[in-house]
């Protein structure tokens, strides 16, 4: 693993620094934690095992949370709340799509925590329900529930959205 | 992630949907500071140390730091507790470290208390008190016992020949 980390760092860091950002808002908090996790574990190659996706993952939510209450030790913590109205944006802009894009961000926002890291970790993590269940500790079909009350929810506040707009 | 679209699932539209948007990527210097933190952090046993959050002097904290190490690994010595670990309040960063061994050194620590109980490793900042670089002190052991001392400070024991690992992190 630590000889493929570059490959690791390729196919996730956009991902990884997603992740972060559910509880860190500024983009460059949420590189810190990712960097964080990339060193710890890099230091401590026995962590990663054989899967090492769901463990890099799990430390990025460790370093995050971590940093987050510094931040909230330091009166800071206001520093880290995702705000999507105030920070950068979650997902790269495309032109033609900036509308919904901003829909989606704001939608996102707005689901529980529990549901959003699981959507975040399927979607744009590419993690299979049973990978999830590892990262979070908790099994394979409470993953998929959440998946699919994140989509419910999203989809209901992405209709109220369209209908306000 | 890309399977095939399911004509039953009520939600498969929306999350290609989602998975048609990229998230923001890392800044470019991002890999290379981890490549830089990777090649240039180090390891380094710890046998016994004080982190003492009284502000004294480093002769001073030294002497102390000697005495207590003395005192804990004699009432201790079944269970060979050889250190133990005083944080201070994040707000108060003059902390005194001292790091027995051939690479002894005395540096300022701010231990955060909330991290003690955090993936059961201790994760704390050290600054060497002469601008940047800072450290990221991290132990990689297992859940430690903590307990405080009545007065807002923290007591923390670890096992002898624990290794502590010293990160460089930029924070500016």
């Amino acid at each position: 693993v630590k000889a493929n980390w570059e490959q690791l760092y390729d196919d996730h860091a956009a991902a990884l620094v997603l992740y972060a950002r559910q509880w860190l808002r500024s983009v460059s908090d949420a590189e810190d934690a990712v960097q964080d996790a990339f060193v710890r574990l890099l230091k401590s190659p026995r962590h990663f095992g054989d899967r090492p996706v769901p463990i890099l993952y799990q430390a990025v939510k460790w370093a995050a949370l971590d940093r987050l209450r510094r931040m909230d030790r330091l009166g800071k913590r206001e520093e880290a709340f995702v705000d999507p109205e105030a920070a950068e944006g979650f997902f790269e802009n495309v032109l033609e799509h900036e509308e919904r894009r901003a829909q989606l961000e704001a939608a996102l926002s707005t689901l529980p925590e529990a549901q959003r890291e699981v959507l975040t970790l399927h979607i744009w993590g590419g993690l299979s329900f049973r990978e999830i269940g590892t990262t979070l500790g908790i099994s394979p079909n409470t993953a998929a529930s959440r998946y699919r009350y994140a989509l419910k929810s999203l989809s209901e506040s992405l209709d109220k959205r369209e209908l306000i707009a | 992630m890309n399977s095939a679209p399911d004509p039953n699932d009520p939600f498969d539209s929306l999350s290609r949907e989602l998975a048609s948007f990229r998230p923001v990527a890392p800044s470019a210097a991002l890999k290379q500071r981890i490549r830089s933190a990777v090649q240039t952090s180090t390891s380094r046993p710890l046998e016994a140390g004080v982190v003492d959050g009284s502000g004294l002097s480093r002769a001073r904290t030294l002497a102390i730091w000697a005495g207590i190490a003395a005192a804990v690994v004699m009432s201790c010595s079944l269970f060979a507790v050889r250190m133990a670990v005083q944080p201070t309040r994040a707000e108060e960063p003059e902390i005194a470290t001292s790091v027995s061994g051939e690479e002894a050194e005395v540096v300022a620590a701010e231990i955060e208390e909330e991290t003690l109980w955090f993936d059961g490793e201790l994760t704390g900042i050290v600054d060497t008190g002469e601008g940047p670089p800072m450290w990221k002190v991290r132990c990689e052991t297992v859940r430690r016992t903590a307990w405080s001392d009545g007065q807002g400070a923290t007591q923390i024991r670890f096992e002898p020949e624990e290794r502590l690992l010293f990160i460089p992190v930029s924070y500016n």
